[in-house]
């Protein structure tokens, strides 16, 4: 039963542009609302204005609400941008809208003042009777960690509901916490008072970005029952179920204050395929059946359970092997009720139908997530499914033919990854024979050459032998001389050491063969020497008796001296 | 003597080029900086080569999408090692990726035997396979000659190392002759005409190929190049189409 009341205040024509301000009532008591109005003509653009001035005497319940509206009088069109706002006085008695400065298209225009009479009502509700409280469970989060508020309304008085305005927090993700509908009013004592308590809306609030974030406070109207003092303290009036005809009602507007939130960045070490999990989680991968064919289709779930921002953040890009027909993932999420913590299961179907037949590893699922509880990054990865198709009973498509069995076991990888160390370069141009080869012939021309050689070998030793033992001969001759210089001796050693000097190979050894081989390989003056003295032995041999006095052994040392030096 | 120390230097210099080089290029290539990867490699091939290094470039060109630059490389890099296990895989994991697939013609068995042993080995290895037959033999004829062996199992085993340091021998001058006579490349452009002479006639087109796949080059004219395929087909390309195996 409102009557519209308008006042024009400003009407201003100079440029075009014109700014009017206007309530809809400028009468009332304390606790009622009123609509506040700022309507602009023929302007282009939404008008700013700077609503400072007003919050002093008056508190924003609601608003702006824009609205523009077009008329054509008289063939010229006129343009007005409305702004309203539903404003709650804030104290009793006269109260001025102040001058407010609207900014239009560049302009600064002023409206006028606007008064309006608060009436005191005397059945004000005590603040401490009913109040509405924002608890946030932690005012230092990090980006994606929750925060829980609940809004929570305290009672001591008869009231009703009429109104709840949400608050919408910017810069947050919201996700609503179930709380009893209708709000359940529960007892509990604050300072020793009994309030009547409901929890009227709970919400997780995620940021999404750092820095100083504010909470817009929640706007509850609610009709309060004051019961009128009369003066009979008892009647047949006095009857719970005529209680209403006798009480008044009061439109009473609660708000909460504002709270502010601080949103820290991550810390140092962010992994590369962090995609905005925060909270802690659970992923699982798993296929529905393992017989598969070629051209069936099969369902690939991916399960991320756990608790945290679950709806904030993609999971990383999937790549199927290239053999399989994907199709768009279908997303279904379930919330855990009753939860103060985000809790909850995300859940993907993958519908995939295999093309070609073969052992096809579907790609494992990695997640990094950021536990705000352990200030750590984490990460989590489901298993990778082995699918093993088997052929299709007719194949009726060959969209990848031409690939052999060896080609399909590649398509699903990718290339090996680089050599990371250096190596021993080969310079240009330089690439010849290995060593090795030129080792290995060498050595086997050895070793064909090797038995020849050492036949040789063993000849010339063979052969050097006797030389060796010529060589000596005289040697020994001499000194067998010295010790023993008996006739037998001497003609012993003589033949001996022609023998082993001269080569004189022959098991008879007598003057006359002596001088036979003996004969011009050594002077013939030394031949009769040796011949006379080899006689002279045999002599002494068998008559020792005549040779006593000659000393028979030095001189077969002298001549035998003599004879080497021809040898 | 200061010349023979400067030379020195330098051919060190060069090592230590290559190195830094290298160490720069995969530094490139872990921070996904492909194309200065694969230049980097190219810098250093102007001096030196190396199977890894092949390897590393053809990575590089595989990252960067370049098919054709990357069948390439690894090509080269199985010239020099011709059983690495990694230039086999990014070779064949790239081949994937070439559009053109041409059925070579099912030969004899032992043929292919004999193709895909050749195949594996280079020149050197069979050299080094001849050479240590041929030790053999010369070890065996001179235990024989001792008499370190009996005289039947002496002749035996020399006949079997003969025959093999003969063969090996026979299969390093027929790889030989593959290496030096037969002249390969790799296409880079993405889609090649072939012409069936070497210029630019719209209807002398025989046929199209695409970036990465190996081809034969049988003449080389001007700015054209005569192309041999597996299969049998020839044809000219612009010569700044391929890239030469050699």
């Amino acid at each position: 039963m409102r009557v519209f009341f308008s006042i024009i205040l400003l009407f201003q024509l100079v440029s075009g542009q014109s700014v009017t301000a206007s309530v809809d009532v400028n009468q009332l008591a304390v606790n009622e609302t009123f609509t506040f109005k700022i309507d602009t003509k023929d302007a282009d653009n939404m008008p700013r204005i700077n609503l400072a001035p007003l919050e002093k005497n008056f508190t924003i319940i609601s608003g702006p609400a824009q609205q523009t509206s077009y008329q054509w009088i008289n063939g010229k069109a006129t343009s007005s941008k409305t702004l309203t706002w539903t404003l709650v006085p804030n104290q009793k008695g006269q109260l001025t809208i102040p001058a407010l400065t609207v900014t239009v298209d560049g302009k600064k225009l002023k409206t006028k003042p606007i008064r309006i009479n608060v009436k005191g009502s005397g059945q004000v509700v005590n603040k401490d009777e009913l109040f509405l409280l924002a608890e946030i469970d932690q005012d230092e989060v990090y980006v994606g960690e929750q925060v829980t508020v609940t809004y929570k309304l305290y009672t001591r008085v008869q009231m009703s509901l009429e109104d709840i305005k949400y608050p919408e927090s910017v810069g947050f993700w919201t996700e609503e916490l179930s709380v009893p509908r209708p709000p359940r009013f529960n007892q509990t004592t604050i300072n020793g008072v009994l309030y009547n308590v409901a929890t009227l809306y709970k919400v997780a609030l995620f940021p999404t970005k750092t820095g100083e974030l504010e909470l817009t406070p929640m706007t509850v109207r609610c009709n309060v029952q004051i019961q009128k003092k009369r003066k009979r303290q008892r009647s047949i009036f006095d009857d719970p179920f005529l209680n209403n005809f006798f009480n008044k009602t009061v439109q009473k507007v609660l708000r909460t204050e504002s709270r502010r939130i601080r949103v820290k960045p991550y810390p140092a070490g962010q992994p590369a395929n962090f995609t905005g999990a925060v909270g802690e989680f659970k992923l699982s991968a798993s296929v529905d059946t393992d017989m598969v064919k070629a051209n069936e289709a099969v369902t690939y779930y991916v399960e991320l359970q756990g608790t945290g921002n679950l709806n904030m953040f993609s999971l990383p890009k999937l790549d199927f092997p290239e053999t399989m027909e994907v199709f768009p993932p279908t997303a279904s999420f379930e919330q855990k009720q009753l939860w103060d913590q985000f809790t909850g299961n995300m859940k993907w179907e993958y519908i995939l139908i295999p093309r070609q037949a073969g052992k096809v590893f579907l790609p494992r699922i990695e997640l990094a997530y950021f536990n705000p509880k352990d200030e750590q990054f984490h990460s989590i990865s489901s298993r990778s499914v082995e699918l093993n198709i088997s052929p299709a009973k007719d194949q009726l498509t060959s969209g990848t033919s031409g690939f052999t069995k060896e080609e399909i076991a590649l398509l699903g990888q990718d290339i090996h990854y680089n050599v990371t160390s250096p190596r021993s370069w080969i310079e240009r141009g330089s690439r010849g024979i290995p060593i090795w080869v030129w080792t290995s012939y060498i050595l086997a021309a050895g070793l064909f050459l090797a038995p020849v050689t050492f036949t040789r070998y063993q000849q010339q030793r063979i052969a050097t032998t006797g030389q060796r033992m010529s060589h000596r001969a005289l040697k020994r001759a001499l000194k067998s001389l010295q010790t023993q210089s008996s006739i037998e001796n001497v003609a012993f050693t003589v033949y001996t050491y022609l023998k082993e000097r001269w080569q004189l190979k022959t098991d008879k050894m007598d003057p006359l063969f002596v001088e036979q081989e003996l004969n011009g390989i050594i002077p013939p003056e030394e031949l009769e020497e040796l011949i006379q003295l080899l006689k002279d032995c045999d002599a002494g041999r068998y008559s020792p008796e005549t040779m006593t006095d000659k000393d028979i052994a030095g001189t077969a040392g002298k001549l035998l001296k003599k004879m080497d030096s021809h040898a | 003597m200061k010349i023979i120390y400067l030379a020195l230097l330098v051919s060190n210099l060069f090592a230590a080029n290559a190195d830094s080089l290298f160490v720069q290029g995969n530094y490139y290539f872990d921070d996904e900086k492909y194309i200065q990867a694969a230049r980097t490699y190219e810098r250093m091939l102007i001096s030196v080569e190396h199977a890894d290094l092949y390897y590393n470039l053809g990575n590089a060109y595989y990252r960067m999408g370049e098919v054709g630059h990357a069948v390439w490389a690894y090509e080269k890099g199985l010239q020099f090692e011709p059983r690495n296990r990694d230039l086999k895989h990014n070779l064949d994991f790239t081949n994937t990726r070439v559009k053109d697939r041409i059925d070579i013609p099912e030969g004899f068995v032992f043929l292919n035997w004999y193709r895909a042993f050749k195949n594996s080995q280079t020149v050197n290895d069979l050299l080094i396979w001849g050479s240590v037959f041929l030790l053999l033999v010369g070890l065996v004829y001179a235990l024989g000659q001792f008499r370190f062996l009996g005289r039947q199992s002496t002749s035996r085993l020399q006949t079997a190392f003969v025959i093999f340091t003969i063969l090996a021998h026979g299969i390093c001058l027929d790889k030989y002759w593959d290496v030096t006579g037969i002249e390969e490349g790799v296409i880079l452009s993405s889609t090649v005409n072939v012409y069936s002479v070497p210029a630019v006639r719209d209807e002398m087109i025989v046929f199209k190929i695409h970036e990465g796949l190996k081809a034969e080059i049988t003449q080389v004219q001007d700015n054209w190049i005569e192309i041999i395929l597996l299969d049998g087909k020839k044809g000219w390309i612009p010569i700044n189409t391929i890239r030469p195996l050699t």
